[in-house]
């Protein structure tokens, strides 16, 4: 991740935790910051799925449908006499088949992920439409709101599975010949290939990887609102990409970290709080997020210095 | 005529005909000629959307702010409609003004700021949404003065005045991308950008263009569309982007950029539209309809991609890549 950029973000999260602490006397407590990175760990696990296929020059737009559709699983097969854990499982192991799914599309077929993903979407979510009939299921037991109502410590117990996943990911990407692998794919395909990389395994891990994550984020979600909905995780998918390219993810791939992508992820998450506190309407913050996505991109690919891999013409 | 048979659009267009006659037979009510109005009415805006589409995915790009643009444009509408000095040159003209506006912005970021489509259009998207929802506060603009929707209603010479409309969209973008600089332009860019660049194209003025006459286009759907549904609705037409860019698939245009044409497109809608009509008539329950149109949409997208890998192998027998490739592993 380029240092410029770093110190961008810092200074940024800085300034609006700044301006909302004057803004409103009651951002700045401790309990509203809880509640920051409780929204964080949700649409943050999401984002570092979507972050992991940017970095192979690729998207996931099924995020949201995937997160929808695992809640979902879990409600039935609990309903239908699963205990827990194993419906936990069952729900996470569907989750991974999504990715698998999409990943077999995109790496073995070549098809384009943008559509692709759009497409895969749709389908996921009318699987949750047919199981669930667009209604929001309820009835979990009591032991599975731990996840997302729980707490360890004083501290939400999502932040601290947001938190394992951030490490975890850094440590992958950053210490493994597997996040090495990632990255020269995202940069180079082709040097990759001729180097020994099995592009294709590459590629479909980052998405499985990702089906996986927004099926845990979906877990902590319905575990959250106490429901499950197809339209649980709807309203994140433009924030993850957002908060992914906001964090230094290069849209073309290979550059991006899970550090930054966690700034990003912070600076939105602060942002709605915040806003939602000075009292700014929900369809302004949806145009804000428009704004703040392009404008970063913007000054991502046109007034930064890229000192890092030169990408060939092809 | 040899030619013609083989083509995409001719394929396409005995598929609808196979179709339409495998359900006439399954069901009663679809050919009478209410339910086939009502075909062509509802596939009326997306023919006009899909034309804007078929450039932009020929350029090799996306637009998925389609449906957010056409809301803000029939929104556009609405409100001079409404008002008491409205009239139908005045509300065309306007419904062309805000989508070339929007169409500008596209544009501008995607051509000259060096934004992705993609990401340019998904931020757009949530601009333009976001603001017509403050704006309007979510209210809809009910009832629209007969006038505006005789658009779809009266009738010339046997048909709605809007297919005339439409036809002259769809010729008019035939004729732009048969016939004109800038149409062919629009391929070479999408086929082989760095080769585009070498003859001489220049490659942001044409995507500039492109994502304006896409902007238009949803202009002239906004109005259409105002006009059939008879009100504006501020948060309609969600994921409407999905349905053009498949039908624009399914008629032909090259996921990959480089070829397609309006004709297709005019075909891959009134395709999808009859997979919903049928659907419907058929009694498959709702829920399975969205599960339906992803399965389809996934497998047109797949096929489309293979048909074009197929096609390059066999244009292109000579690849420096594969010839490396092949000394790759003789090493090996």
């Amino acid at each position: 991740m380029k240092k410029s950029n770093t110190i961008l973000l810092v200074a940024l999260l800085a300034g609006l935790g700044i301006y909302f602490s004057i803004a409103s006397k009651y951002f700045l407590s401790l309990g509203n910051l809880l509640s920051i990175t409780e929204h964080m760990a949700e649409f943050g696990i999401m984002s570092m799925g979507m972050m992991l296929t940017i970095l192979v020059s690729g998207i996931d737009l099924t995020v949201s449908s995937v997160c929808g559709l695992t809640s979902i699983v879990i409600i039935s097969v609990m309903k239908a006499g699963l205990p827990m854990p194993a419906a936990i499982l069952t729900g996470l192991c569907a989750a991974l088949l999504m990715g698998s799914f999409t990943g077999l599309f995109v790496a073995k077929l070549g098809v384009p992920p943008m559509l692709l993903t759009l497409a895969m979407s749709m389908l996921f979510t009318g699987i949750s439409y047919v199981i669930c009939e667009g209604n929001a299921l309820s009835g979990f037991p009591e032991a599975y709101y731990f996840l997302g109502q729980g707490e360890v410590l004083g501290i939400p117990a999502q932040t601290w599975l947001f938190t394992a996943i951030v490490v975890l990911m850094f440590v992958l990407l950053r210490f493994t010949p597997w996040g090495l692998k990632i990255y020269a794919v995202g940069n180079n395909p082709k040097a990759a290939q001729y180097s020994g990389t099995a592009v294709t395994k590459v590629v479909m891990s980052a998405y499985i990887i990702s089906g996986l994550l927004a099926g845990v984020a979906g877990v902590v979600m319905s575990s959250r609102v106490a429901s499950a909905r197809l339209d649980l995780g709807s309203s994140y998918q433009t924030n993850c990409i957002a908060a992914a390219v906001l964090g230094g993810t290069s849209i073309s791939g290979g550059e991006g970290s899970p550090v930054g992508t966690f700034l990003g992820v912070t600076i939105l998450s602060m942002l709605s709080n915040g806003l939602n506190h000075v009292g700014v309407s929900s369809f302004i913050q949806q145009l804000i997020i428009g704004v703040t996505l392009v404008t970063v991109v913007i000054i991502n690919s046109n007034l930064l210095p890229t000192f890092s891999r030169t990408k060939t013409a092809n | 005529m040899k030619h013609f048979v083989k083509s995409r659009e001719f394929t396409l267009f005995i598929m609808i005909l196979v179709f339409g006659i495998l359900v006439s037979i399954l069901s009663p009510a679809f050919l009478t000629g209410n339910n086939l109005s009502n075909i062509l009415n509802n596939s009326i805006p997306n023919i006009i959307l899909g034309c804007g589409m078929t450039m932009v995915i020929i350029t090799g790009g996306i637009e998925i702010a389609v449906g957010a643009e056409m809301v803000v444009c029939s929104f556009v509408v609405g409100t001079i409609a409404k008002s008491s000095s409205g009239n139908l040159l005045l509300v065309f003209l306007a419904a062309l003004a805000a989508g070339m506006l929007l169409g500008m912005i596209n544009g501008s970021l995607i051509a000259i700021l060096n934004v992705p489509p993609i990401i340019a259009t998904l931020g757009t998207l949530n601009i333009y949404r976001g603001g017509l929802l403050y704006a309007t506060s979510g209210k809809w603009i009910m009832s629209l003065p007969s006038w505006l929707t005789g658009l779809t209603r009266d009738r010339f010479l046997g048909l709605p005045v809007s297919v005339y409309l439409v036809t002259l969209v769809v010729l008019l973008t035939t004729g732009i991308l048969k016939y004109t600089k800038f149409g062919r332009s629009i391929y070479a860019v999408g086929g082989n950008e760095e080769a585009a660049f070498r003859v001489g194209i220049h490659k942001k003025k044409t995507l500039f263009g492109v994502y304006v006459y896409a902007g238009v286009m949803c202009g002239i759907a906004g109005l259409v569309n105002a006009a059939r549904v008879g009100n504006v609705q501020p948060n309609g037409s969600v994921n409407l982007e999905m349905t053009i860019v498949a039908a624009v698939v399914m008629g032909g245009t090259s996921i990959l950029g480089g070829s397609g044409t309006a004709i297709g497109t005019v075909l891959g809608v009134i395709m999808m539209t009859l997979i919903d009509n049928v659907l419907i008539l058929l009694y498959v329950p709702t829920y399975w309809q969205k599960f339906a149109l992803g399965a389809i949409l996934i497998i047109t997208i797949t096929m489309n991609v293979i048909q074009e890998l197929y096609l390059k192998k066999k244009q292109m027998p000579i690849d420096v890549d594969e010839e490396l490739e092949g000394l790759e592993v003789k090493t090996l």
